[in-house]
């Protein structure tokens, strides 16, 4: 079965004549997984579609603020450092916020919450456009815009969660996936914009484009509640549920274990095209490399997905093993020198990398059951931010010590081994039921 | 603008052709970067007030082509000095007996010290007239010639227009590898440079050197008659080195039509879903019964 399309192409059942047709009598027998026609549940594409778009525009954005950085910063007059800082303040943002994004969209329901995130990072990118000091542009980007994001990103992804209960892993693969595609997009766009209009008018653009995280948000449909795997009914109240994940051994350290991936996971990207120059290619085969770190990261993350959705897979298992080998990639990335090598080993990397991603946000509802799923994944974010925060400078300051990246990239893939020991230490969550029982038959829920 | 009757162009003074890594330029656009340009070309020299010429090397294939190695060689001299230029001849190469001459523009130059497989001549450089290009010309079976270009050193700053609005300030950012003894703005009125220093309005241009090699300009309170070409020049003791800045000023407008236009149609697309969602509440019959079906 293809991992995009079911069945032809693609219908919601709102705008079908019906549902598809099924001769009378014929039994609705038990059949695997993958010959079921339409296992979505209605609401659930719009969901998914919601979250690509929403991942698709908040890394976009992300990276397309990294390009404005070297404009701003000497319109300003300000040292890289502080530039840099511009940059990192709205994705720590994005991190941190992560809990209280998770906690109002239980609250409100998801759709409300990413409508609101998606104005208020359209506003923070449009007040930054008319920053006269380099401080506004703290609180524009960093403040308002870098919570916005974490308001649409969070709720998005936890209501993937709950939507494919069966197929959550390639489900997330494919919303994830997300980054890949407007990562390609946007790269050749932001310089254009730059020349034609400067850093303000990109700014300014910017924003519109961050205004489809509100439309974005118009699909996401608030998950009606699924039926769980055994886990105990959790009491009301969010607050208590924020509180009972803190002391959820598990969860910690699945949490933990994310705080040590994200500070290995980054440095191969950020500091990728530098280690091309500093073997002495030129800026085009740097890109190149990164181009190619970029793409794989696209297709590993759509692969793993499907992977692990298979009914017999353990996603744990499959995010734990995914882990260790794109730390292994890290470790061996110094020993590229020629740009073949180089491309070569960043493409593994990249893959293995991407591949993390869909498992990472799947495997907390595996952890903590789909109810707590957006809780977790705005909880895990924040323990992650520790790491990002801390992993690409880290790096940096590896290399300004020993004199090349090779440091850089052994502790990275270092982090990233650790943490997939850390996460092997979790116990696996019970399987999916198969799809033939009378248990699977509640879910797709109606 | 008419383009001149194709020139001959020659390139290192012997008369003969070297292909080379060519630019063919029009003005000053660079359009193509090929060993050969088949076409035949014309070119234009563009010739800046205060000296710097800018040179477009082409091929043109009216000659008859020498097949051989072309090289150059920059070499930036901020100061006096006593260079050393050598070719050497690679060690598996297979010309036999080659013969060198020096020369610079129709004048030859006479070795200092030559071995079997490296030639090199010593040229005191004390003032801008010994500037310019040294060629080294080996002839064997293949004629192959080495180009040094001993010039002053070359400045570095943005050969995109900066792009600023009106009320905002620009900022022009005039780097060098060396050290310059001094610097200098101009802005262009009309064809002439007028320096920046002599209208030095405090409350207007500022002109900040936060290290001995870089050199900013800052104006504020712009508006739209500031835009245009300003030069940044610095003074070695070998001569001076020019760069050029395009300040373009636009008005907020410019961006804002493309963001209200981006905008209009998040709006549509926002109404659209939003109708769309509430038009499939009213059918929610059918999601009942598609549950019902498969489950």
């Amino acid at each position: 079965m293809s991992p995009k399309t079911p069945s032809g192409p693609l219908r919601t059942p709102q705008n079908s004549p019906g549902p598809p047709k099924i001769p009378p009598g014929s039994p609705v027998s038990p059949v695997p997984a993958v010959a079921l026609r339409w296992p979505f549940p209605p609401g659930a594409l719009p969901a998914l579609s919601a979250a690509f778009l929403q991942v698709a525009l908040v890394s976009g954005a992300v990276r397309a603020l990294g390009l404005c950085l070297p404009p701003l910063g000497g319109a300003f007059g300000a040292p890289a450092r502080a530039a840099a800082l511009v940059g990192s303040c709205p994705l720590a943002a994005l991190q941190l916020g992560g809990p209280l994004a998770a906690a109002l969209s239980d609250r409100f329901g998801p759709r409300g919450v990413a409508m609101v995130g998606g104005a208020m990072a359209g506003a923070g990118l449009f007040l930054g456009a008319f920053a006269t000091r380099l401080e506004h542009l703290y609180l524009s980007l960093g403040g308002l815009t870098g919570l916005g994001w974490s308001l649409s990103f969070t709720p998005a992804l936890g209501a993937v969660s709950r939507w494919f209960p069966q197929r959550r892993t390639l489900a997330t693969g494919l919303a994830v996936s997300g980054a890949a595609v407007s990562g390609l997009a946007l790269t050749p766009l932001v310089p254009l914009a730059l020349d034609a209009y400067g850093w303000r008018g990109a700014l300014l653009l910017l924003a519109a484009v961050s205004l489809h995280l509100v439309a974005a948000a118009a699909l996401l449909r608030p998950p009606r509640s699924v039926p769980e795997p055994p886990e105990p009914p959790e009491p009301p109240g969010e607050r208590r549920g924020l509180l009972r994940l803190l002391r959820h051994g598990p969860f910690l350290r699945y949490a933990a274990a994310f705080a040590l991936l994200d500070a290995g996971y980054y440095v191969p990207f950020v500091h990728g095209a530098a280690r091309a120059l500093e073997l002495g290619h030129d800026g085009r085969r740097a890109g190149a490399v990164v181009a190619a770190m970029a793409v794989l990261d696209g297709g590993g993350r759509v692969a793993a997905g499907w992977l692990a959705a298979r009914p017999a897979a353990a996603p744990l298992r499959h995010l734990a093993a995914w882990a260790a080998l794109a730390g292994s990639a890290a470790w061996l990335l110094p020993l590229g020198r020629s740009f073949g090598a180089l491309a070569a080993l960043a493409a593994a990397y990249g893959v293995c990398a991407g591949a993390v991603v869909p498992l990472q946000f799947a495997g907390v509802a595996e952890v903590v059951g789909a109810g707590r799923a957006a809780l977790g994944i705005g909880l895990m974010q924040m323990f992650e931010s520790v790491g990002s925060l801390l992993g690409a400078p880290l790096a940096g300051w590896l290399r300004d010590v020993t004199g090349d990246f090779t440091a850089s990239f052994l502790a990275a893939g270092a982090f990233l081994v650790a943490s997939s020991l850390l996460i092997l230490t979790l116990p696996p969550a019970p399987p999916e039921p198969p799809p033939g029982s009378p248990r699977a038959a509640l879910e797709p829920p109606v | 603008m008419s383009l001149p009757d194709p020139v001959k162009f020659t390139f290192s003074g012997s008369g003969a052709v070297t292909p080379v890594r060519l630019c063919c330029c029009i003005g000053m656009t660079c359009i193509t970067k090929s060993a050969s340009c088949t076409l035949k070309l014309h070119f234009l020299l563009e010739r800046m007030a205060h000296l710097e010429l800018k040179k477009c090397i082409f091929l043109l294939n009216v000659f008859k082509l020498l097949i051989g190695a072309s090289l150059e060689k920059n070499v930036s001299l901020p100061s006096p000095a006593k260079v050393n230029l050598t070719c050497k001849l690679d060690e598996h190469s297979h010309l036999k007996n080659p013969q060198v001459t020096w020369k610079r523009g129709s004048q030859t130059i006479s070795h200092t010290s030559k071995s079997h497989n490296s030639w090199t001549i010593q040229v005191t450089v004390s003032d801008s007239s010994h500037l310019g290009s040294y060629v080294c010309i080996l002839k064997a079976e293949k004629e192959i010639s080495a180009t040094f270009n001993l010039q002053v050193p070359k400045l570095q700053g943005k050969d995109k227009p900066v792009i600023t609005y009106e009320r905002d300030r620009a900022v022009m950012v005039c780097k060098s590898d060396y050290d310059p003894k001094g610097w200098t703005w101009y802005m262009t009125n009309g064809t002439e440079l007028v320096p920046i220093d002599r209208i030095l309005r405090s409350d207007k241009f500022q002109i900040k050197s936060p290290s001995p090699n870089v050199n900013r300009l800052e104006i504020l309170k712009l508006t739209k008659e500031d835009g245009g070409v300003y030069w940044c020049e610095a003074a070695f003791e070998l001569g001076n080195s020019l760069y050029k800045f395009e300040l373009k000023v636009l008005s907020i407008a410019a961006p804002l039509k493309p963001f209200i236009a981006i905008v209009a149609e998040v709006a549509i697309l926002f109404t659209t879903i939003v109708l769309y969602e509430i038009y499939s509440k009213k059918k929610g019959k059918g999601e009942f019964w598609w549950g019902f079906l498969v489950g």
